[in-house]
C-alpha cells in the first residue's frame, strides 16, 4: 500500500506500473518486458464493422490459457461478446499485422492478449462497459478517448 | 568453361575486397552533428555541420562578411525539419524540411528558412516568396568554440532554439500546436463540479478522502485531499472524451504532464455526474468517488 502522504511524484508513477503488476499477479520481470504505454501505437484507422455471423469459437479456452491464469476471466468475458469485440480496433499496434481483423483477433489463436497490456486493458474496458449497458458506438468512443484515435 | 567463370568471379571479388573504402571514414574540419526535440507530438530536428572557431578572432564581419547569406553550420546547409506546423519568433513555419540561413550585420541579422533543404553553403538561396524571413537580434555570449545548436529551454507549449558560435548567439522562440484542448466549457464543467467522497482501494490505500472539482479560468480543477502524488493536490482534469478525463499535473500553475495512466471515468454516461471511478492500466479500479 502507498504511503499517500509521503509518496514522491516519481514513486507515484512507478507505483502505477508496480501496482498493476501486483494486482494482475504477474512476475515483475515478465511484466517489464511486456509493459506498454497506454497511448496508442497503432496506425490510425477506423473501428471495424462486426461480422454478422461472428462467433467466439476461436477464442482461447481456459485449458489453452494454463500459463496465463490471470487473464482467464477476461477471455471468458470476451467469449461472451464476440459481436462487440469484433467491432473494436485494437490500439496496441497489432492492427497493422496481416491477419488482424478486430480486438477479437487478439483473443484468438496466437493473438497478443495473453501478454499485451493494451489488448488486455481494452478488452476489460469493453467487457465492463458492455455489462453497464453501453452501445457499441459508446464503447468505441470510450476506447478512442482512453487510448487515442489510432 | 564453368570452372573458368568461377575462377574469374573469385578473382574479381578478391580485388573488390582489397580496394579501400574512402567514403565511409573521413576526417572533416566541420563534422556533422544534430539535435532534436519533441514537444507535445511536434518534433523539431536540426542537422548541421559543426565548424570550430580555431582561433579566428573575427568571425562576424570577418570570416562571415556583413551582408553575406551564411548557413549557421558548414558544407551542406544546416536544416530544420518539423513534422507539424509551428511558429518561430511569431512567424508561421509549415511542416517540412528547410535549409537555414542567416544574413549577419552590425545590428540585427536576418533569419531565412528556405524550402529547398539541400543546398551547399556557398550557394545561399535567392530571395523567394516561399521563404520565411524575419529579423533576429544576436546577443553577446561567452565564447563557443564549436558551432552549437541547442534547445535551450523546453516548455509544454514550445521551446527556445539557440545557435551559438564564437562571441554571439541567436535564439528562436518556437511554439507548437497543442495536441489537446485543455479548456473545459462552463456548460460541460457543470456536470462534474462539486464535492465527492473518494474511497481509495488497491495500491492507493483503503481510506476515504475528500475530492473537490471546481471550474476556474476555463479549466476543470481537481483538489485531492492527501493525494498519491504531491502534484495531484491541485491538478487539471483533461477531457479525453465523454465523461472521461486524465490528470494534468501542474508546476506553478502551468501544465507540465498529462498522466494517461490514471483515468477519471464519470457516471452516469449522460447528465450530471453522481460518481466516478479511478482506473489505471489493466482497467484496475483504484478508487471510487460518490458525490456528497
Amino acid at each position: 500500500m502507498l504511503d499517500l502522504a509521503s509518496t514522491s511524484r516519481r514513486g507515484f508513477v512507478a507505483s502505477l506500473a508496480a501496482g498493476v503488476t501486483g494486482m494482475l499477479g504477474v512476475p515483475r520481470s515478465k511484466m517489464a518486458m511486456e509493459w506498454c504505454s497506454p497511448v496508442s501505437r497503432a496506425t490510425p484507422g477506423p473501428h471495424p464493422d462486426p461480422r454478422p455471423d461472428v462467433d467466439a469459437s476461436n477464442v482461447l479456452t481456459t485449458e489453452q490459457l494454463e500459463r496465463y491464469s490471470h487473464v482467464i476471466d477476461l477471455y471468458d468475458g470476451i467469449r461472451a461478446i464476440p459481436h462487440i469485440a469484433d467491432g473494436i480496433r485494437c490500439k496496441c499496434g497489432c492492427a497493422d499485422l496481416p491477419d488482424y481483423r478486430s480486438l477479437l483477433t487478439c483473443f484468438e489463436g496466437g493473438g497478443m492478449a495473453r501478454t499485451c497490456q493494451i489488448c488486455q486493458t481494452e478488452g476489460r474496458v469493453v467487457v465492463r462497459l458492455h455489462k453497464a449497458g453501453r452501445t457499441l458506438d459508446q464503447i468505441r468512443a470510450a476506447i478512442d478517448a482512453r487510448f487515442g484515435n489510432g | 568453361m564453368t570452372r573458368r567463370l568461377a575462377l574469374t568471379l573469385v578473382a574479381f571479388a578478391g580485388t573488390v575486397a582489397l580496394v579501400p573504402c574512402s567514403t565511409h571514414a573521413q576526417i572533416r574540419a566541420s563534422e556533422r552533428g544534430g539535435v532534436s526535440q519533441t514537444i507535445d507530438g511536434t518534433t523539431i530536428a536540426i542537422d548541421y555541420a559543426r565548424p570550430q572557431a580555431r582561433g579566428r578572432s573575427e568571425l562576424y564581419g570577418g570570416e562571415i562578411p556583413y551582408g553575406k547569406i551564411w548557413t549557421p553550420g558548414a558544407n551542406w546547409a544546416t536544416t530544420i525539419e518539423i513534422n507539424k506546423d509551428i511558429t518561430i519568433n511569431g512567424h508561421a513555419l509549415p511542416e517540412g524540411k528547410y535549409s537555414v540561413w542567416l544574413q549577419v550585420g552590425e545590428g540585427d541579422w536576418t533569419a531565412i528558412f528556405d524550402p529547398e533543404p539541400r543546398r551547399f553553403h556557398l550557394m545561399g538561396p535567392p530571395p523567394s516568396d516561399e521563404q520565411v524571413r524575419f529579423a533576429v537580434s544576436p546577443q553577446a555570449a561567452p565564447h563557443t568554440e564549436i558551432l552549437t545548436w541547442s534547445f535551450h529551454e523546453v516548455r509544454p507549449t514550445g521551446t527556445t532554439l539557440r545557435m551559438a558560435w564564437g562571441p554571439r548567439a541567436v535564439t528562436f522562440d518556437i511554439r507548437v500546436q497543442p495536441s489537446r484542448d485543455l479548456t473545459v466549457s462552463a456548460d460541460l464543467a457543470s456536470r462534474y463540479v462539486g464535492s465527492y467522497t473518494l474511497q481509495l482501494m488497491g495500491p492507493f490505500g483503503d481510506g476515504q478522502v475528500s475530492f473537490d472539482l471546481v471550474h476556474e479560468n476555463d479549466r476543470l480543477v481537481g483538489h485531492w485531499e492527501n493525494p498519491p502524488s504531491p502534484r495531484l493536490g491541485e491538478f487539471w482534469l483533461i477531457s479525453l472524451g465523454e465523461g472521461m478525463f486524465a490528470a494534468g499535473e501542474l508546476d506553478d500553475g502551468e501544465l507540465f504532464d498529462i498522466v494517461m495512466d490514471v483515468i477519471f471515468e464519470f457516471s452516469p454516461y449522460e447528465g450530471r455526474a453522481t460518481a466516478f471511478d479511478l482506473r489505471v492500466l489493466g482497467d484496475a479500479l483504484w478508487g471510487h468517488g460518490e458525490r456528497r
